[in-house]
């Protein structure tokens, strides 16, 4: 009876060599970065996790460039790790085809080029990944990965900001369900990193009297947003509280330049954003919280007039932190 | 040996408590509907539920539900919810785009098969070991998602034509296992054992649940409508501690979970029958079928309906083989 009992685990045992699941790794690629140019035909470029060998294809509709690319990698297209999707053309059909298929996981980086994308990931064998959580990290562009971006399209005003590199400088660029609708400052990209509050640094450059720039760090940061009904309109009031340290003392009056860099950071935030109808920072949210939408349950469209016609005002506070 | 026994007792009451949990767990995170508020208030109605359904059944002698009928009812109703809990690994399997998902969860049967031999002492310990693993890790994971939790997250609108899904899902997972401790009776007779049981149970599963789903609605990004799993998107949302921000921890973790569950399952469909030694033929039979089918897997992907058929056949015939008849048993005292 031993002998039939170890039978039976010596047959399950001999299964678990088979369920390992290891044969399968050979006919995966496992791709690192994708590129996708949606326009008429859509091309394709990608790399695989060692990041050296790129591979192009073409097809009519971007899932079906999955397929293509499967057939020239000549492996099972896995994308549990893809770090990077850059787009071109219509963007926002392109990336919620890939998160309905779940070809895309929620942490997945996002990047928006001017220039064709698939012909730039097939040229250059740039970490644009890496250089956009650097971005992130400095304060100089907000988190916006798949999640966040297809977040917005669905339960957020309809309008989202998608971290866009034009020539070599990386910036954010605003998108409705169809098309884009503008590119945001730097200001307006820094305003939205500082309240994003996921940078690790964050250093900026304000004018002293004399003209002359000169570094300040904002060491840590909390945004207060308030909103009110007004007489005709929405108030909303976005009051920062900034602990900042200068890189020199010299500037005796360096306070009160960064309260003013700041607040132009802030204000083209909320001008180039909110003022569009697009709410990056949660300002629906607060609004529904605190019963000042004049209806009951609002659809998009009136989401963003509501945004559009609010009146905004910007206040900030330094503190010196030694 | 009075003390003795009490303890052991305790800690197969803990064990049992354990497993619930655990049951209750792998329910949560193998559901695919986004993490909302309506989702939560779900989740506190059914543990209302469950305190309304479970007092009058555990605290009153009259009801205890001794009765052979109700045997078969606990063996049918914890066969159903082994069945649901291996249906929903496999999909949360596909959906995490796993290698083999149905060779992953033939694994997972064949492993708690073997795990009926062990005592049922044995299978209380385990649980509370991955308890305490499970514990462990959403503690670090809890810590990690706090810094960039967002409450505003709690209200986001647009969501109107979901709210009812939300509520009914949060509402079924906690209904659906809510008779659960029932079957559990038999380890438990007294009636302070049994209220203990159940305020463990209900304190357990609030405390186990509730921060995931508010975590979950709180590091969402406003992404109510995605198809995929939302604690693996709190996962990818939250960025400290590697070792727990890893998929693959996580999987294993729920692949031993669903190990141990369907195990104690399988213990409370088998308890009430006699114990058996294995004949030859069954034993050699179960293991060429085992042995097969695996391959067949591997060949292929065979339709879904072969696939059921197979976990319903592991379901009864192997437990067959490491279960001795009492007769037999009797027999052999005898001799």
């Amino acid at each position: 009876m031993k002998i039939l009992r170890s039978f039976d685990l010596f047959c399950i045992l001999l299964c678990t060599v088979f369920l390992s699941g290891c044969t399968e790794v050979r006919d995966r690629a496992y791709i690192s970065s994708l590129a996708v140019h949606n326009e008429e035909d859509c091309l394709g470029t990608l790399r695989d996790s060692d990041n050296e060998t790129a591979f192009a294809a073409k097809a009519d509709t971007p899932v079906l460039l999955l397929d293509a690319l499967q057939i020239e990698t000549q492996k099972v297209l896995y994308t549990g790790h893809l770090s990077l999707i850059m787009l071109s053309g219509d963007i926002i059909t392109a990336l919620q085809d890939f998160l309905s298929g779940q070809w895309l996981a929620p942490s997945c980086r996002v990047l928006y080029t001017t220039e064709n994308a698939a012909l730039l990931l097939a040229q250059r064998n740039t970490d644009y990944a890496a250089q956009l959580q650097a971005a992130v990290q400095i304060g100089a562009l907000p988190l916006r990965d798949a999640a966040v971006i297809a977040g917005d399209l669905e339960c957020g005003t309809g309008l989202t900001a998608v971290p866009c590199l034009q020539g070599d400088t990386l910036c954010l660029s605003l998108w409705d369900s169809q098309q884009q609708i503008a590119m945001l400052s730097e200001a307006a990209c820094r305003g939205l990193a500082l309240m994003g509050d996921h940078w690790k640094t964050f250093r900026f450059a304000a004018k002293g009297a004399d003209g002359k720039p000169y570094a300040v760090s904002v060491l840590r940061s909390s945004t207060e947003i308030s909103c009110s009904q007004g007489e005709n309109t929405l108030q909303i009031q976005l009051k920062l509280h900034a602990a900042c340290k200068p890189e020199s003392y010299e500037h005796k009056a360096w306070q009160t330049a960064a309260e003013q860099t700041l607040n132009a950071f802030l204000t083209a935030a909320m001008q180039e954003t909110a003022a569009q109808g697009a709410d990056l920072c949660c300002l629906i949210e607060r609004i529904a919280r605190d019963g000042c939408a004049p209806y009951t349950s609002p659809t998009q469209a009136q989401w963003q007039e509501l945004l559009r016609t609010a009146d905004y005002s910007v206040s900030v506070s330094v503190e010196e932190q030694k | 040996m009075t003390n003795h026994s009490t303890s052991a007792s305790g800690q197969q009451m803990t064990g049992t408590i354990a497993i619930l949990l655990l049951c209750r767990f792998l329910r949560l995170i193998c559901s695919t509907m986004p993490f909302s508020t309506n989702y939560l208030l779900g989740t506190l109605a059914a543990a209302a539920f469950q305190t309304l359904l479970l007092l009058p059944l555990m605290l009153k002698p009259v009801f205890q539900l001794r009765s052979p009928i109700w045997r078969w009812g606990y063996a049918l109703f914890t066969l159903v919810a082994a069945s649901h809990l291996l249906s929903r690994i496999y999909a949360l399997l596909q959906n995490l785009q796993a290698a083999y998902p149905m060779a992953s969860v033939i694994l997972c049967i064949a492993a708690a098969a073997y795990g009926l031999t062990l005592s049922k002492r044995a299978t209380g310990r385990a649980a509370i070991l991955l308890l305490g693993i499970l514990a462990a890790g959403l503690l670090m994971q809890i810590l990690s998602a706090l810094p960039h939790a967002n409450l505003l997250l709690l209200y986001t609108p647009n969501t109107a034509y979901q709210d009812g899904d939300a509520f009914a899902e949060g509402f079924l997972q906690g209904a659906e296992l809510a008779l659960l401790p029932l079957c559990c009776l038999p380890y438990a007779d007294a009636v302070q054992k049994r209220r203990s049981l159940m305020g463990k149970w209900l304190i357990g599963q609030l405390t186990l649940t509730l921060p995931v789903i508010l975590l979950g609605i709180l590091h969402n990004s406003r992404l109510l409508h995605w198809k995929g799993n939302p604690f693996f998107l709190l996962l990818a949302r939250t960025q400290m501690f590697q070792a727990v921000h890893s998929d693959g921890f996580w999987q294993l973790l729920l692949m031993a979970c669903s190990v141990v569950c369907v195990t104690f399952f399988l213990q409370i469909i088998w308890s009430p029958l006699p114990e058996s030694h294995p004949t030859p033929i069954l034993s050699l039979l179960t293991g060429a079928l085992l042995f097969g089918v695996t391959i067949l897997f591997i060949m292929g992907n065979p339709p879904m309906i072969y696939q059921i058929l197979v976990i319903l056949l592991f379901g009864f015939v192997i437990p067959l083989i490491f279960f001795r008849s009492d007769k037999r048993s009797a027999e052999r005292n005898s001799t």
